[in-house]
């Protein structure tokens, strides 16, 4: 039985349709990648898994355990082992770095200020960020606001990590650093899904890959190194790998030369 | 044609200055009365859909679209009518307080509307409740960029603080009144008191401005 | 609700008069002084730096006294000039002193929104002095003017309630009369925060309209 198995997912927004039977499985530590033309559903169907979308439709199987998608409480049950990092971040611009990290750990977990704070600092260190913990989000580079956001993700210690874009604030440099920390996570057996459009990452990272196109599944690919093999995906990303939205493959978003030097 | 003569209003300046102290309590406890109620009517304009948003807004709308003067008076008036005593003192603060919230609650709100619709996202997905967000992120974060407009807004409170004078309360007008009326020098401690709001203004848009380079340092 | 008498409904309705007299007034005057204050501020040359600055501190500091403060001031100021001046009068010349001051602030603002490449390009195309003011710098600061300049408006309507204090019988104060005459309380404030709205409220609404209009352009 597969650690995330999920099915039948549908989403309507008035009379579209914008998921239609979408399902897909993952096991434990695998990393799974969204990839499809803007407005194939990949986002829509990320923010189903986290109960931010609300659904017509749609099963989600976590380690066992049943979700029902549609109901009301449903999105507690999907919150409480998941975390996703938004595209936008969605940093707290009011509070320090290290305030981002511990607001959630202190305040609904109810974990002490100092056992938090030791977490986070060691997370910051291990992401890099060591000298960034009293820094306001603002006076940060793209790359370093991404890490942030994955390092406040990473604090609630989720079984599921879900990421929007992941690389598309990054200059190359820095994807490379984000592919290796998603890989690290997994190894150690979180199991991450990820939005992507950087084609590079996604062939190089991927255990599995869905690839949407209008709001149904055109094609799965399964297994390292050889999802990207599957003809249809191989063809799209093919057709897309100059795909100006994939900040990675066009060398890096404005914002990335930002970035003080090392 | 008389001749201006200070010295009568100098004598009296320790009395005077006392005032000063009396204005800013009356604009203090009405600015922070007032942004306590504004807090309660703006969440419930952006939390309720139907008749108490309605209610929120058409408050705002009311408060802000009548003389302040009036509303203190009809505190004045109508507390005792229902049985309630109180100083004029007292009168003012409630009657400021009122108005306060109605223009605070407008500011706060276009404040809310520049919040990042990912904020609440984030902290649903973080798992605060909607208390929690509001009290750990969307009011600080309100407080920090409507800052200027809030101490802007103070300072109207100052100035509009000499309404209560009107009333019989001691405060900076208050006392300059009395003084005008024992030493007959009316003009010249209108001038002396015009010169004194003046600085008190200056030396708060200094402390402003200072509390507003600390807020955007602050970590 | 106990029917005000016709006695009592035409001194609330002469006093409406006197307030909306003393808008009117105040507000006129408050433009041409604005205009004036404005042009001092953004003229060049030594000769009129005195002025410049003088016009710079007059708006920086009338800005900073409470409306009543100033009122008295010009009140007493007046009488011992021994100009014999209606209380109307005086309150109008105190409002009008005061707009002045803000809708200068309002005015230079407005037009220091308009690009410097604008008036630039104006020049190469060798427009004069007047031209350059009538079709590129007003049609365009007016977008960032007028907004503002109702608001404040709206303030200054409700700010003539302190017209009372010098003993001039505006709305306000009837309302006080008529509560001292024994008609009740409640009622009469509502019959004057009524009236007051009134006037008040489609300006408020007016200048929303015009800045939704400006945000869409």
């Amino acid at each position: 039985m597969p650690y995330i198995d999920v099915r039948d997912v549908c989403v309507r927004h008035g009379k579209t349709e914008t998921l239609r039977d979408v399902g897909f499985t993952a096991e434990r530590g695998e990393i799974v990648s969204f990839i499809g033309p803007s407005g194939s559903g990949k986002t829509t169907l990320l923010r189903t898994l986290i109960g931010l979308q609300s659904v017509e439709c749609g099963r989600m199987t976590v380690d066992g355990r049943m979700v029902n998608m549609s109901e009301p409480g449903s999105a507690k049950v999907l919150r409480a082992q998941a975390a996703i990092v938004f595209q936008q971040f969605g940093l707290f611009g009011h509070m320090s770095v290290l305030r981002n990290l511990t607001l959630a750990p202190t305040v609904v977990a109810k974990r002490t200020h100092r056992e938090a704070e030791h977490e986070a600092h060691e997370l910051l260190e291990k992401l890099g960020l060591a000298d960034k913990a009293n820094v306001l989000p603002d006076d940060l580079s793209g790359g370093q606001k991404q890490r942030v956001a994955i390092a406040r993700a990473l604090m609630l210690r989720p079984a599921l990590l879900l990421l929007d874009e992941p690389t598309s604030a990054l200059d190359p440099r820095k994807v490379q650093e984000v592919s290796s920390l998603l890989r690290d996570l997994a190894r150690d057996g979180m199991t991450i899904i990820q939005v992507s459009h950087a084609m590079g990452v996604v062939a190089s990272l991927s255990d599995r890959i869905v690839l949407l196109e209008a709001g149904h599944v055109r094609a799965l690919g399964h297994g390292r190194g050889q999802a990207s093999q599957t003809p249809d995906i191989a063809a799209f990303m093919n057709t897309h790998s100059d795909d100006p939205e994939s900040g990675a493959s066009a060398g890096g978003s404005p914002q990335g030369f930002r970035e003080p030097q090392f | 044609m008389n001749r201006l003569d200070f010295h009568p209003v100098l004598v009296r300046l320790p009395y005077l200055l006392g005032g000063v102290w009396i204005t800013i309590l009356i604009a203090a406890l009405a600015f922070g009365l007032g942004l306590s109620l504004a807090v309660l009517l703006v969440v419930v304009r952006f939390e309720n859909r139907g008749v108490w948003r309605r209610m929120s807004r058409g408050y705002s709308t009311a408060l802000t679209n009548t003389p302040q003067l009036s509303q203190i008076f009809a505190v004045f008036y109508c507390l005792p009518l229902m049985g309630v005593m109180v100083s004029p003192f007292l009168s003012v603060v409630i009657g400021m307080t009122l108005n306060a919230a109605a223009y605070l609650a407008d500011i706060l709100g276009a404040g809310m509307s520049r919040v990042p619709s990912v904020y609440h996202e984030v902290a649903l997905t973080l798992g605060l409740n909607r208390r929690q967000t509001y009290l750990r992120v969307i009011l600080p974060h309100v407080g920090r960029t409507m800052f200027p407009a809030l101490a802007n807004h103070f300072q109207i409170m100052i100035l509009g603080s000499a309404m209560a004078s009107i009333f019989g309360v001691e405060d900076l007008t208050g006392r300059a009144y009395d003084i005008g009326s024992t030493t007959f020098r009316i003009l010249e401690v209108m001038l002396v008191t015009g010169a004194l709001y003046a600085v008190l203004s200056f030396a708060l848009a200094g402390i402003f401005m200072l509390c507003r380079r600390g807020l955007e340092r602050m970590v | 609700m106990i029917a005000f008498s016709h006695y009592d409904t035409s001194l609330l309705l002469q006093a409406l008069l006197r307030t909306i007299i003393l808008s009117v007034g105040g507000g006129l005057m408050g433009v041409a002084g604005a205009v004036i204050l404005t042009a001092l501020r953004l003229s060049g040359g030594k000769v009129l730096l005195p002025l410049r600055l003088l016009a710079v501190a007059y708006v920086q500091i009338i800005r900073r006294i409470p409306f009543i403060v100033t009122l008295y001031i010009v009140f007493f100021c007046t009488g011992m000039a021994g100009v014999d001046v209606s209380a109307t009068v005086v309150a109008i010349g105190s409002i009008g002193l005061i707009a002045a001051a803000y809708l200068s602030e309002i005015l230079h603002g407005g037009i220091l929104t308009v690009p410097v490449e604008q008036v630039e390009a104006a020049l190469t195309l060798d427009l004069p002095l007047w031209a350059r003011w009538r079709y590129v710098i007003v049609p365009q600061a007016m977008s960032a003017v007028l907004p503002p300049a109702i608001g404040y408006l709206v303030l200054f309507i409700k700010d003539t309630a302190l017209a009372s204090q010098i003993g001039v019988v505006e709305l306000s104060q009837a309302g006080v009369i008529l509560s001292g005459r024994g008609l009740p309380s409640a009622q009469v404030f509502c019959a004057v925060l009524l009236l007051y709205f009134t006037i008040s409220y489609p300006l408020t609404c007016l200048s929303r309209l015009l800045e939704k209009r400006i945000a869409v352009h």
